[in-house]
């Protein structure tokens, strides 16, 4: 258990290490899109932290960090929940 | 390459079946691949799927810039298949994909099938090609290699496949999406393809146990 969480607090500082270094340039499927202009079609859904951001926290990297942090536990959780899902029943 | 849902044209049926296609093949593989790992069930193997899981997510957010103005980042597919083999890497992927669409809306909802079927499918069956490339050897240079090609190769194919999906959004077609994806992808490919080696070597100098996938790959059948 110490373990699993000492990986999970470098993950953490592996993230803030490199978020400010992070690339802001469209990925390739992006530079697609920009590059013969379609409009993309109205979206359904727009998430609960869209862009990565939180809209309270005003500067972008403590922002994507908290978003990034967000998201790294919720994968934790939901592998929790598969691991149920996949463990023998006792009898 | 999350492909958003406004790449679907939902009046368009080649694209709204495209997707509702990919949609049931990647619940197909899921549901295989959750059969495959419940029967081998290990706990070591679940716990390692969280935590490197985690790591893939946070790894898809620091974008590394490439040449033509664009940047990439580690999709980590194959990084996760020689982790904890293909089927676990499938439904590892696909927690890392789903957190991404619902929470960021990094990719679609209505594509979401296809963002599995290019990422974590793919990257989970590139598994196969490295235990093709190693055959019965264990030679470190050989397995390096395997593993670069492999993930170069599964980038490479998930953004060709990603092409054919999103081009009736665009007015040239495929025409235009599949070669356009290729050459940025090729490019950032290379990129997955030497962080996924610099990886998988490092971890297998300090803890080549984790590497389950070293096991999985002398092994017959799987």
């Amino acid at each position: 258990m110490i373990k699993k969480i000492g990986i999970t607090f470098l993950i953490l500082i592996f993230l803030a290490i490199f978020i400010p270094f992070a690339s802001s340039l469209p990925d390739g499927l992006e530079k697609v899109i920009q590059n013969f202009g379609i409009e993309e079609e109205y979206t359904y859904w727009n998430g609960l932290l869209s862009g990565y951001l939180i809209e309270v926290v005003h500067n972008p990297m403590a922002s994507t960090f908290i978003s990034g942090t967000i998201g790294i536990f919720m994968v934790l959780i939901s592998a929790l929940f598969l691991d149920k899902s996949l463990r023998p029943k006792k009898v | 390459m999350h492909i958003p849902d406004g790449l679907i044209i939902t009046n368009e049926p080649l694209s709204l079946f495209g997707s509702v296609g990919m949609w049931i093949i990647s619940l197909a593989f899921l549901y295989w691949s959750w059969k495959k790992v419940k029967l081998t069930y290990s706990q070591s193997i679940t716990a390692l799927l969280g935590i490197s899981s985690a790591f893939v997510f946070a790894a898809q957010m620091i974008n590394f810039p490439v040449i033509f103005g664009t940047s990439g980042h580690l999709v980590g597919g194959t990084f996760l298949a020689m982790l904890l083999g293909p089927y676990a890497a499938i439904l590892g992927m696909t927690i890392v994909l789903g957190m991404q669409a619902v929470i960021f809306a990094d990719g679609g909802i209505l594509a979401f099938g296809a963002n599995v079927f290019t990422m974590a499918i793919i990257g989970g069956m590139s598994f196969f090609l490295i235990k093709l490339i190693m055959r019965k050897s264990r030679s470190k240079s050989r397995l390096a290699t395997g593993v670069f090609l492999s993930s170069w190769i599964s980038v490479v194919l998930g953004a060709i496949t990603a092409g054919v999906i999103i081009s009736p959004a665009f007015t040239g077609g495929m025409m235009i999406t599949v070669p356009s994806m290729f050459i940025y992808y090729a490019i950032i490919g290379i990129g997955e393809g030497a962080i996924t080696t610099i990886l998988v070597s490092s971890i297998q100098k300090i803890q080549p146990k984790v590497i389950g996938g070293l096991t999985l790959l002398m092994e017959r059948s799987i």
